[in-house]
């Protein structure tokens, strides 16, 4: 990657302070003055002794009443970038060169912001009173200890001349306006009593409520659902419009980006590679690294069998041994090799009232779900948090019991049911299906070595000698694209694409036939992302593998998956090949999901309209067929065609369906 | 809590019934030491008196029954009911150990705030390094030294806990002053450690909280420093401390024995050493139980409080993961 810092050359941004004339010009229109002016930031992070800096030279504005949205991968700079702007740096971090130049009012004079002392009242009175921010984790962001109404309304009386009995009605109109349905009950409530996509709505309530000139939504909506964060971003959308306030969106998701911005700018390593208006900066991208993270992301547009470019591409290499393994399984394609029939799975929760006692009340975390996976495909299942797909997941590799139904395994050695399997049966059979997990951090013990993380499938069920295991774990390595030569090394010292790698090659260490794969992807940057995708594809095509993939994210699942059931409430509604269920989507819910799905593409923009209209996120209910009459078994899986089924009443006639 | 103390009771009376003998063989053993004759018949009747001879289980039905209704035995050394022996001492007790609870928190607070706020500070590596130096000395040496001290410097004797022409004498504002006086060395000494301890895990407590995103937060909303730290991590670091003062009671009426002896407080920490020495079963095992008692409450305590506290613990009691 050349460090180019070239800015684009149709930019009309005044980007230093001695261009006065552009300003003066600007001055006219009273919507287009600069709120912020960022100058030749420099910002460092002490490490023990020795700066390393993080932001190198940023320079761009934010426009009164416009949306910049900051893009780049994790460690690229922007969301220190934006705590500068604010003056909530960590300790050890310090501006160490250029200014931050801010504006209220275009007749106001700039103020330079370095110049104060993060803790300086000039800064505090700004902080949270012109310019708010909402962070990525609705889980943590608020005080778990305070109710949603104190937490508001301390905004409000540090910054507000405003009488105490006046707080209260201000926050709940507040909370009306970011979409609570109760908001006067939510002023007393605490932050745990309340979904993620509610907390985030609080956090936006309270950056709002002192009608801030500039909020900055460091990615807002990368923790919530894609349904919640398309309400979150129609939400904020008209939140600004109403109040007439600049947003700096920070993201890594371009398709949010083509639906929000004004403007953007592309971070890389500290450094400003492109800033321009959002037209030109997507119809006609000029810097190398933006086209390749352009490309890099899977798009529901894009042809069906069109291929991700990573940014790296990785080379990696086939032991010969598992080559035999993948004649073996590629002898007989498209065989049955798993069946899942009936499978249910409840949980009992209480639900505390009070000090004392409480009610049960049993969720169906799966209900009553049957599908099956031919051998050599990738299937597919998509669903948002709370549908069920991880509980399925943990019953296929037998580490829940289910409640009732059936797995049948069937491979050359014939049938096996895999519920009645325990004990060393049990164990043996485990080597037939592996796990690859979602998050590359925690699924890896960051006191063993690679080696020993790549070994210990191997001890557990006593293949081979040490020295085998050894060899085998190098070659293990070359699979996924690794060097050899890092076994030795621990978990921290790689990187997140480098972690899910290893995750893979531990998964494959058992030469196993069936992966499942729980949101591989989800944790990792737009441009890694391909290149692990990219991987498994490589890897299923070479070795004959079967994958069960499931993930939240409907672009990636449509990269990799052949057939896809779309899981909703423990249940499967849909499920079809993959260019049938996106051309012709028939229930519901999935056409939902699509509709919500943001594109990195300014031709094809979300029905923000629509979308904050559709109020019943949480009580979705269908019209006919598609919804239960009497609340439980009238439904069922009928068969659109050969290849798709539909969850409708019973009895509903196909052809009705097809329009 | 009921089948705590219940549990608790039973392990006390059985523990104390461990080693070989009982109060009656001690006695006669002194006695002998002393020169003087035994007469068999006089000792029988102690034991009978006393109800000795009866099965284990009889008498712990007879001490359990008693002490619930009040009566908490008898104390064979210093021949007078056990509530007559502890009641004089367990308010002197209580006051010391108050004061020193609070000379904790009084000194623990601040110097754990100031080390989390200014990590890796010199002031941070000063104030760490005096507290290892607190938690490091034994109580009792820092006694002995401190008494000496007190003794050729300022010429008081800062043994007891009030001047001797006040022991046994009515309340009186000289006397309150003089055990005013007498409490300042005993406070500091038992306090040492308890205070080391409590400034060490003040501020990992806070260090903790103080890089969450909740604080970052209120640092946005602009509210000033020092209320966003007293608002937010502070309060949420109290947990620990809340959740502490159930086990606080106890540990520091018993772990200031050793001190009570060597600064002769009359307190209840001696008294429950030399009936533990002499056998002395109902003075012994009504106190272990009192401090069984204390224990139990001040947990039961802190549980309530921690509820009205932290509204997870409150709202989430009682959840199925």
């Amino acid at each position: 990657m050349p460090p180019v810092v070239d800015n684009h050359s149709n930019s009309k941004m005044p980007l230093s302070n001695t261009d006065m004339a552009a300003v003066a010009s600007m001055r006219e229109h009273k919507q287009c003055h600069d709120i912020i002016r960022i100058d030749d930031l420099h910002i460092a992070i002490d490490l023990k002794g020795t700066d390393l800096e993080v932001v190198r030279g940023a320079s761009f504005r934010i426009p009164a009443g416009k949306t910049v949205a900051l893009v780049g991968e994790s460690g690229s700079g922007k969301s220190i970038l934006a705590q500068s702007i604010l003056g909530i740096l960590p300790r050890v971090a310090r501006v160490t060169q250029g200014s931050i130049w801010f504006r209220e009012e275009v007749d106001d004079d700039a103020i330079d912001l370095t110049s104060f002392a993060d803790n300086s009242a000039e800064r505090i009175s700004l902080r949270g009173g012109k310019i708010s921010i909402i962070f990525q984790e609705p889980m943590t962001s608020l005080s778990p200890l305070h109710t949603i109404g104190n937490q508001i309304g301390e905004a409000l009386e540090l910054h507000r001349d405003i009488s105490r009995k006046d707080v209260e009605p201000t926050v709940v109109d507040m909370l009306r306006l970011v979409g609570f349905p109760k908001p006067e009950a939510a002023f007393s409530m605490y932050s745990m009593e309340l979904s993620g996509g509610l907390r985030q709505r609080a956090m936006i309530a309270m950056a709002l409520v002192c009608n801030p000139a500039l909020l900055i939504a460091d990615e807002p909506t990368t923790a919530l659902d894609v349904s919640m964060q398309a309400k979150i971003l129609g939400l904020l959308k008209e939140l600004q419009e109403k109040l007439h306030m600049a947003v700096m969106l920070i993201t890594h998701d371009l398709g949010v980006v083509a639906n929000m911005a004004d403007e953007v700018v592309v971070m890389y390593h500290g450094q400003i590679m492109e800033a321009g208006p959002v037209e030109s900066i997507f119809r006609n991208p000029q810097h190398d690294y933006l086209k390749a993270l352009l490309n890099a992301v899977p798009d529901l547009d894009m042809a069906y069998d069109a291929k991700l470019e990573s940014l790296r591409d990785i080379e990696h290499e086939i032991p010969k041994s598992m080559l035999r393994d993948a004649d073996i399984r590629q002898s007989a394609p498209n065989t049955q090799l798993l069946s899942v029939s009936n499978l249910s799975k409840s949980f009992v929760t209480k639900k505390s009232k009070g000090w004392f006692g409480g009610d049960k009340t049993i969720v169906r975390a799966v209900n009553d779900i049957s599908f099956d996976v031919k051998r050599g495909e990738c299937f597919g299942i998509v669903g948002e948090s709370g549908c069920g797909k991880t509980t399925l997941l943990k019953m296929l590799v037998r580490a829940l019991t289910p409640d009732s139904g059936n797995i049948t395994w069937q491979d050359q050695d014939g049938e096996i049911d895999m519920l009645s399997l325990d004990g060393e049966k049990l164990k043996e059979f485990r080597q037939k299906i592996q796990m690859v997990f979602q998050d590359p951090f925690s699924s890896l013990s960051p006191r063993s070595t690679v080696l020993n993380i790549l070994k210990e499938p191997m001890e557990v069920h006593g293949i081979g000698s040490s020295r085998e295991q050894a060899e085998y774990a190098a070659e293990l390595m070359r699979l996924v694209g690794l060097q050899p030569t890092f076994l030795g090394r621990y978990p921290h010292s790689f990187s997140g694409g480098q972690r899910q790698r290893i995750g893979i090659a531990r998964a494959l260490a058992l030469r196993p036939d069936l992966l499942v794969c729980d949101e591989p992807v989800s944790a990792l940057d737009v441009s890694v992302q391909a290149q692990v995708l990219n991987l498994l594809k490589q890897l299923q095509s070479e070795l004959g593998l079967t994958y069960i993939f499931i993930s939240h994210n409907l672009a990636v699942v449509r990269y990799i998956a052949d057939r896809i059931a779309v899981m909703f409430k423990g249940q499967i509604v849909e499920m079809a090949t993959r260019e049938e269920l996106f051309e012709n989507p028939c229930h519901p819910y999935t056409r939902a999901l699509l509709e919500v799905v943001p594109h990195a593409d300014l031709d094809h923009p979300l029905d923000f309209d629509r979308i904050n209209r559709d109020m019943t996120v949480e009580g979705r209910e269908w019209e006919a067929p598609f919804a239960s009459v009497i609340g439980g078994d009238d439904l069922e899986m009928i068969d659109l065609n050969e290849n798709h089924q539909v969850r409708v009443l019973r009895g509903t006639n196909p052809d009705q369906l097809i329009s | 809590m009921i089948p705590t103390l219940v549990l608790a009771s039973i392990v006390i009376f059985t523990i104390i019934q461990l080693p070989p003998g009982d109060y009656v063989e001690s006695y006669i053993g002194e006695l002998l030491a002393a020169g003087e004759s035994v007469d068999l018949e006089r000792v029988e009747y102690l034991r009978a008196e006393y109800g000795l001879d009866q099965p284990m289980w009889k008498r712990y039905l007879l001490w359990i029954t008693n002490f619930v209704q009040g009566d908490f035995g008898y104390s064979f050394e210093n021949q007078r009911p056990v509530s007559e022996v502890v009641g004089n001492r367990l308010w002197l007790t209580i006051l010391v150990s108050f004061a020193t609870i609070i000379l904790t928190w009084v000194i623990a607070f601040p110097i754990g705030i100031y080390s989390a706020t200014h990590q890796y500070s010199w002031g941070d590596y000063g104030l760490t390094f005096l507290g290892l130096l607190g938690l490091a000395t034994p109580n009792f040496l820092l006694a002995l030294v401190m008494m000496y001290f007190a003794q050729t410097i300022f010429g008081v004797s800062i043994g007891g806990l009030m001047d001797k022409e006040f022991i046994d004498q009515p309340m009186s504002w000289p006397k309150f002053w003089s055990v005013l006086e007498h409490l300042i060395v005993p406070t500091v000494v038992i306090g040492t450690a308890g205070t080391a301890a409590m400034i060490r895990r003040i501020r990992a407590n806070l260090l903790d909280e103080l890089e969450k995103q909740y604080v970052i937060t209120a640092r946005a909303k602009g509210v000033p420093p020092f209320k966003a730290l007293v608002k937010y991590p502070l309060r949420m670091s109290l947990n620990f401390f809340v959740a502490d003062i159930g086990s606080l009671l106890p540990s520091i009426i018993s772990g200031a024995e050793i001190v009570s002896i060597v600064l002769s407080l009359q307190t209840t920490g001696p008294l429950l050493i030399t009936a533990l020495k002499s056998q002395d079963m109902y003075l012994a095992g009504s106190f272990l139980m009192f401090l069984a008692t204390l224990t139990v409450i001040g947990v039961l305590l802190s549980d309530i409080a921690l509820g009205f506290l932290d509204p997870r613990i409150r709202l989430q009691g009682g959840a199925d993961k």
